[in-house]
């Protein structure tokens, strides 16, 4: 057979086709028509013994059969339609999709909470340390007076000490 | 087969949709509470028993403030140290603490400490400024039985998330301790906010924003002999349900460190009258948190300090 349709009968899927095709290059191909006459011819040089009976030519009970295959619809695995069939991929590429965005959000997640993005840390990557106040008080009062505040930080917090002022005098 | 498959996927990216934006929206405000002595204060930690209610969503169980089992200090405990150090205190001792939910819009929320006697009303004003900063105003009085109360504290100041703020304050001769943190739920505490308890009274705790019913009959819990001699302290944290007259109608248990604190919190809660919250001029039911310290007398951090020097 010419070695085009070889390929072709390899890669071909769909079987309908692949029958077709083959038939019409073996009826029409004057060298592959050779071959299969060569065959035939070197098939019947071969000693014959005599209590092997001459096959009948199956091809015209063949050939029937080989047409009526190519015009019954293809079928498929039972249970499973061409529309299932495409449904399922697309499912696994949405999976795949919705995988790939859970580990995104999961990622962003675990990073904001690990490591506190919106914290001081961040701001400190921006800016000078120096210039950022972690804490500011805007006003003060005790026991319903006006009062003085006084600002201690360490590394772990920032100690405000609200003591009361009588310079500043009583609330209104 | 397509179809659950599709739903899956969808409630999946549902709920991952609602924790991402459960992370972002809300925020934790951490409160502690401290009484500092210069000199050996004989009232000190005269109530074994400090009870605080909270207006909001409370999380995980304050821990005594001591060495964790793994060793690592508590904050609390930490804290504890720092204040002694800075303040040149005798004794500090650690009255409550409790993590509640802020939703980022709610205009105040509300927390009630009951020791020594007294019951002490901090109410918190907090305001988003641009993500990192907080603005906050605090409100520390004392419950009179009048409407105002005794103003102890007003102040309002503007402070960095994840950055704690510890403000002093003298009361009487002693100085009182307030420290608060803002900070990002972490994804634990998400996960905390996904299980939150549902109201079921007609005022739903969401939308109890700034309510707080006030107790006139508040009942101190007994601490178990039996605990006290095993050593046994802890916080037990309730979910308080009150009727239109003030009567406590539902408790339930979310935490307790052993069942007896638990049955004498509850024991005690029960017989609680408050007086009802009114709202739109009619009495509504009411639900909160709670939480009830169990607390034996124990060394300051300075006491143990100087000790551990003498020793040497």
């Amino acid at each position: 057979m010419c070695k085009i349709y070889r390929i072709l009968y390899l890669i071909i899927p769909i079987k309908k086709w692949k029958s077709f095709l083959i038939r019409r290059h073996l009826e029409r191909c004057p060298s592959c028509a050779a071959e299969i006459d060569l065959k035939g011819k070197a098939v019947s040089a071969f000693f014959k013994p005599g209590w092997i009976r001459e096959t009948p030519n199956l091809w015209p009970q063949i050939r029937p059969k080989i047409i009526s295959l190519e015009n019954r619809p293809e079928t498929f695995r039972p249970g499973i339609s061409p529309g299932q069939l495409r449904a399922r991929r697309w499912s696994l590429a949405a999976a795949a999709a919705a995988f790939l965005f859970l580990g995104a959000i999961g990622f962003f997640l675990l990073r904001q909470s690990d490591h506190k993005i919106l914290g001081p840390e961040s701001s400190l990557s921006k800016e000078p340390a120096a210039l950022i106040p972690r804490v500011q008080v805007i006003s003060a009062e005790l026991g319903g007076m006006r009062a003085k505040a006084y600002i201690y930080q360490t590394p772990m917090a920032s100690f405000i000490w609200i003591a009361p002022s009588k310079e500043l005098g009583e609330l209104k | 087969m397509k179809k659950p498959f599709a739903i899956l996927i969808f409630l999946g990216l549902l709920s991952l949709a609602r924790i991402g934006a459960l992370a972002q929206e809300n925020y934790i405000i951490e409160s502690r509470f401290f009484k500092g002595a210069r000199n050996e204060d004989p009232s000190r930690l005269g109530t074994p028993v400090i009870i605080t209610s909270f207006s909001d969503r409370l999380f995980m169980p304050s821990r005594t403030p001591s060495l964790t089992p793994g060793g690592e200090p508590d904050p609390a405990f930490t804290m504890r140290t720092e204040l002694a150090n800075i303040y040149k205190l005798k004794t500090v001792d650690y009255i409550s603490s409790g993590q509640i939910l802020w939703d980022g819009k709610k205009e105040s929320l509300n927390e009630a400490i009951l020791f020594d006697g007294n019951l002490y009303p901090i109410r918190l004003y907090p305001k988003t400024i641009d993500g990192r900063t907080i603005s906050l105003r605090i409100d520390v009085r004392r419950d009179t039985g009048r409407e105002e109360g005794e103003k102890i504290l007003n102040t309002e100041m503007t402070l960095g998330l994840d950055d704690p703020v510890v403000l002093g304050f003298p009361v009487n001769g002693h100085s009182y301790f307030l420290s608060l943190e803002v900070k990002k739920p972490s994804l634990t505490e998400v996960g905390q906010l996904a299980i939150e308890p549902k109201g079921e009274g007609e005022l739903n705790w969401r939308q109890a924003h700034a309510i707080l019913p006030q107790p006139i009959y508040p009942v101190m819990p007994i601490y178990p002999e039996k605990c006290k001699k095993e050593n046994i302290q802890g916080t037990v944290i309730l979910y308080v349900n009150t009727n239109t007259e003030g009567k406590v109608i539902k408790t339930r248990v979310l935490g307790s460190p052993h069942s007896d604190l638990a049955k004498s919190s509850v024991e005690a809660i029960r017989q609680w009258k408050y007086r009802p919250v009114i709202w739109q001029g009619k009495p509504i039911q009411s639900e909160f948190f709670m939480t009830v310290d169990f607390k034996l007398r124990e060394k300051s951090p300075s006491a143990e300090g100087s000790g551990k020097k003498r020793d040497s």
